[in-house]
């Protein structure tokens, strides 16, 4: 079964992400912020992170950016999930080391679809 | 030409003729040799000649007298044997009586016998012989055969010198002719009288003769050598003789020659130190005008008597040069020379020149120079007498230098002065002029009335004297701008005396005099007291406008909570939604008039409202997939009209970003090259399966020149889908029709009406002319009232707004086309009647 990791800190985005994940065949590691998404990533080294942005304590760019120091994770892919949607959100990401970007509110009917396309 | 050189020609035309002589005496010996030569071989062969014939002559007379005697009678030795070929005569043979034995020898015999002793005697040969030879030895050689054929031609001698055996020999030949008593013998042979029977010849050595004649070529030859050497050597020892003298002479020319050449020689060196002197001279007065002319001020002087003596260029430049020499009485006149008020004319006494003559050091003297012609300057001059060094007068002079440009200036500042104090004085900004002490110089009078002073007189009075509660800080801002500094504030309180604050926004500059020397400082302010109320008042509503927006979004947030026990609760929910949205647009009045506000207050609007959305649409998603377990279909229906709502909600929050996007001027124009026939097909097939649901026949009327053009492609279709999607929306039966054509701008055509001439001229260029593409999308729908037309393009308008509760929108849709058509460069009008549909008209520029 392959793992996907979820930073995510809002409970029920968590919720909703997992539900389809899990009933798509896929196990969910769940982390509540970055910190513990850090040391998640780097211990169950899973097939793919979502990432949310606005995180407590450090946000997403910050963790991206984190994870890809680390060059044993370095071939993660990591998609960030966010509902910033203003002019160059989806270039800040990107730049800080995610490997795609899914606009909230995701859509349950193609969500599957656009994440495995990073798998 | 030099000396030497006509001495070397004299030398080399002497051994030129010695040399020429020695080449005549060479050819004269030389001829007199060969002369020598031929002479002596002529004589040579004449006396061979002599020689040979008589030797013929007597071998014919010898012949003939054996002839004559028919022989004579030898005795036989073994030298002399009898005749072979005459033994058919009889008695060839006889006996003496005494017993010797006698034969006969013919003359031919005789003869050959003589000849053999002969050629032993004399080493000559003699030879008859004939062509037709009794004798095979007899036989003619070479020679003497082409002698004999000569003979029978009728030649009767030949004679030449020949070659024989490698000597040389003179040859004869003559005939030999047949006589009486030949007859004897050669009868036999068919001769008669008279006929040539053969030929003698006689063959003589040539070196014999010569000897015989004394004389040798290679004597000769030695003494003709002798002789041109003693010749050849006269002329090579006179040679030597007058060359020796030639050379003397020259040498004596030479000499002469040579003390010429040191005497002109001196005098070019003189005449070159003379030259040079005069040129360094010339010079050094040349460089002494240069520097005069340089100078700026002008110079000029005369001499004791009053003469003018020098000027230089600049001088020339304030006032001309005089053609000859001006009494001093009259310069002033002649010059144009003025006093300082520039109306009376200077005397005598009064010009600066004669001043100095007069032994006065005169000191800066200021005067005007007014020509008739040129413009007037004005003039200060200093100047002395010039002194030799015993003192004595020599004349005087007087440098003039021009500050008409300053005076000038000077006057200028004193007008702008006035100017700017009028400026000041009647400004209605408050503006304080102050002088080096913070003294007003000026005031405007909303100056006065902002800081109440009312009909106060400060002018001359000390800023701090007036204000006497300005604190220190203002002292120091007021000194460092003294110091040159320009400072300022946007708002900055001022506690006045009676306890208020005032707010006031000001900006200090120092000002300058014409030397670039600080004269003060000017005060610009502006009391904001009210502005900054009014501000105060704006913030504290944005504030509130703020906390209503979270509210909502934490009343979202509770009730997203609820969304899983109860399917009617999110019904209920999306209802609040929808007023959310009619309440967003009452806030989009109020912040109306805070632009930046607004946009920022939007992001973040569209993104907290994103993040309840999520588990709205996601979780409607997931129910309505059936992932959670099967529904009815009332319950189907119902969460499908939630997510529809939902979904609605969500286009409206793009729409709001768009909106603020291309306000806040975020919103990227891409310009490439498409087609507009495909953005009008893929519009149309987006709306193909609502048209088809409600029954409306879609179609389109595309020109044929409509084709590819220069602008934003995505942005494009997103004008004509949300054009089309509006029409298909609000359209129950009937037609929805897109047209497209291209046409000519008519503000151009306009424009070069206005223009005449010049745009006569420019229409000639169709670079001029813009084209562009209309595009029209017009309905059978409800139509527009003419009175909502105006707001049609307004954000959050959708007419009617109990109409607009039946058709989905969000209100956006046409102000988002208005705007990117805006941007796009081109211009969007509606055109419709209430009831019976509209029509949608929009160009581009094609590129």
């Amino acid at each position: 079964m392959k793992k996907i990791l979820v930073i995510e800190d809002n409970e029920q985005n968590l919720y909703l992400v997992t539900f389809i994940l899990e009933k798509n065949g896929y196990e969910v590691i769940p982390a509540r912020d970055g910190r513990e998404g850090i040391d998640l990533a780097s211990k169950v080294r899973p097939a793919l992170i979502l990432l949310d942005i606005q995180l407590p304590v450090m946000d997403g760019y910050a963790v991206a950016r984190e994870l890809r120091k680390n060059p044993a994770l370095d071939d993660i892919p990591i998609v960030a999930v966010t509902s910033y949607a203003m002019t160059g959100d989806r270039e800040r990401a990107l730049e800080a080391g995610c490997t795609g970007y899914i606009e909230k509110p995701i859509n349950p009917e193609t969500f599957i679809r656009d994440i495995e396309q990073y798998l | 030409m030099s000396n030497a050189d006509r001495t070397k020609m004299g030398l080399s035309n002497i051994k030129g003729y010695a040399l020429l002589l020695v080449v005549a005496w060479s050819v004269i010996v030389f001829a007199l040799l060969l002369w020598n030569a031929i002479q002596t071989r002529e004589e040579t062969r004449k006396y061979a000649h002599i020689y040979t014939n008589s030797a013929f002559e007597k071998d014919i007379l010898y012949r003939r007298w054996a002839t004559m005697h028919g022989g004579v009678y030898v005795p036989v030795t073994n030298k002399t044997p009898p005749n072979p070929y005459l033994s058919d005569i009889p008695e060839r043979d006889i006996r003496t009586p005494s017993g010797r034995q006698l034969t006969l020898m013919n003359p031919a015999y005789m003869i050959r016998q003589v000849y053999e002793f002969e050629r032993e005697v004399s080493g000559a040969r003699s030879h008859l012989t004939s062509l037709k030879t009794i004798k095979p030895e007899n036989a003619p050689d070479e020679w003497e055969k082409k002698a004999l054929v000569a003979f029978e031609q009728g030649v009767t001698e030949i004679s030449s010198i020949e070659n024989i055996e490698g000597r040389e020999y003179f040859r004869l030949m003559r005939p030999f002719i047949t006589e009486e008593g030949c007859l004897k013998c050669h009868a036999g042979q068919g001769y008669k009288v008279n006929d040539i029977r053969g030929g003698i010849s006689v063959s003589l050595p040539l070196a014999s003769i010569r000897e015989l004649a004394g004389t040798s070529q290679s004597r000769n030859i030695s003494i003709y050598l002798l002789l041109w050497l003693v010749g050849t050597g006269g002329i090579v020892f006179g040679y030597y003789r007058v060359s020796k003298s030639e050379f003397k002479r020259n040498q004596a020319e030479k000499e002469i020659e040579s003390a010429n050449l040191d005497l002109e020689k001196k005098v070019q060196d003189r005449t070159a130190q003379l030259s040079q002197v005069n040129e360094t001279l010339r010079k050094e007065r040349q460089f002494l005008a240069a520097v005069f002319d340089s100078i700026e001020e002008g110079i000029v002087s005369c001499d004791a008597n009053g003469v003018l003596a020098r000027f230089n260029r600049a001088t020339r430049v304030f006032h001309g040069l005089p053609e000859e020499p001006i009494p001093s009485d009259q310069w002033a006149q002649h010059y144009d020379l003025f006093l300082p008020d520039g109306k009376t004319p200077m005397k005598k006494e009064d010009v600066p020149l004669f001043r100095a003559l007069q032994g006065e050091k005169v000191r800066n003297a200021e005067m005007m120079i007014i020509p008739k012609q040129d413009p007037a300057r004005t003039l200060v001059a200093s100047g002395q007498t010039l002194k030799d060094p015993e003192g004595k007068i020599i004349g005087a002079v007087v440098a003039m230098h021009d500050i008409t440009e300053r005076k000038r200036a000077e006057e200028a500042m004193k007008r702008n002065e006035r100017v700017l104090r009028l400026f000041v004085e009647h400004s209605p900004a408050a503006i304080a002029m102050f002088d080096r002490d913070m003294k007003y110089i000026v005031a405007s009078r909303r100056f006065l009335m902002d800081y109440d002073l009312g009909d106060r007189n400060i002018i001359g009075r000390s800023h701090y004297e007036v204000f006497p509660e300005i604190p220190e800080r203002w002292r120091e801002i007021h000194r460092r701008c003294l110091a040159g500094a320009v400072e300022k504030s946007e708002e900055d309180p001022f506690p006045r005396a009676d306890g208020r604050t005032d707010w006031v926004r000001w900006e200090i500059h120092p000002w300058y005099k014409t030397q670039g020397e600080i004269g003060g400082i000017i005060l610009f302010s502006e009391v904001i007291t009210e502005r900054k109320q009014a501000e105060e008042e704006l913030r504290k509503h944005r504030d509130h406008l703020e906390g209503l927006v979270n509210e909502r979004t934490a009343t979202l947030t509770a009730k997203t909570n609820e969304l899983n026990e109860n399917q009617l609760a999110l019904m209920s929910l999306v209802e609040e939604l929808n007023d959310t949205t009619a309440e967003l647009a009452v806030a989009r009045d109020r912040a109306e008039g805070a632009d930046k506000l607004k946009s920022a207050f939007l992001a973040t609007m569209s993104h907290e409202l994103r993040t309840p959305l999520n588990s709205i649409i996601g979780f409607t998603g997931i129910v309505l997939q059936g992932m959670s377990g099967p529904l009815n279909d009332e319950q189907a229906k119902q969460l499908g009209m939630a997510k529809d709502s939902a979904n609605h909600l969500l286009a409206l929050i793009n729409d709001v970003l768009d909106i603020s996007k291309i306000e806040a001027g975020q919103v990227e124009i891409i310009r490439r090259p498409f087609d507009m026939r495909s953005v009008i097909e893929t519009a149309l097939r987006t709306v193909l399966p609502l048209a088809a649901k409600k029954g409306l026949s879609l179609d389109s009327a595309i020109a044929s020149d409509v084709g590819v053009i220069i602008s934003d492609r995505r942005r494009v279709e997103q004008i004509l889908i949300n054009l089309v999607g509006n029409a298909v929306k609000f359209t129950e039966q009937g037609f929805v029709r897109v047209a497209a054509r291209l046409v000519r701008s008519k503000e151009f055509g306009a424009r070069s009406d206005e223009f005449g001439v010049v745009s006569a001229l420019s229409t000639q260029s169709s670079a001029l002319h813009r084209d562009l593409v209309e595009i029209s999308v017009a309905d059978t729908g409800i139509g527009i009232k003419p009175e909502d037309l105006d707001k049609l393009f307004k954000p959050f308008s959708q007419v009617d707004t109990g109409l607009a509760r039946n058709h989905e929108g969000t209100g956006l849709g046409l102000s988002i086309c208005g705007k990117l058509v805006e941007m796009l460069g081109g211009t969007i009008r509606v055109e419709s009647e209430w009831g019976k549909g509209s029509k949608f008209t929009f160009t581009l520029p094609l590129s």
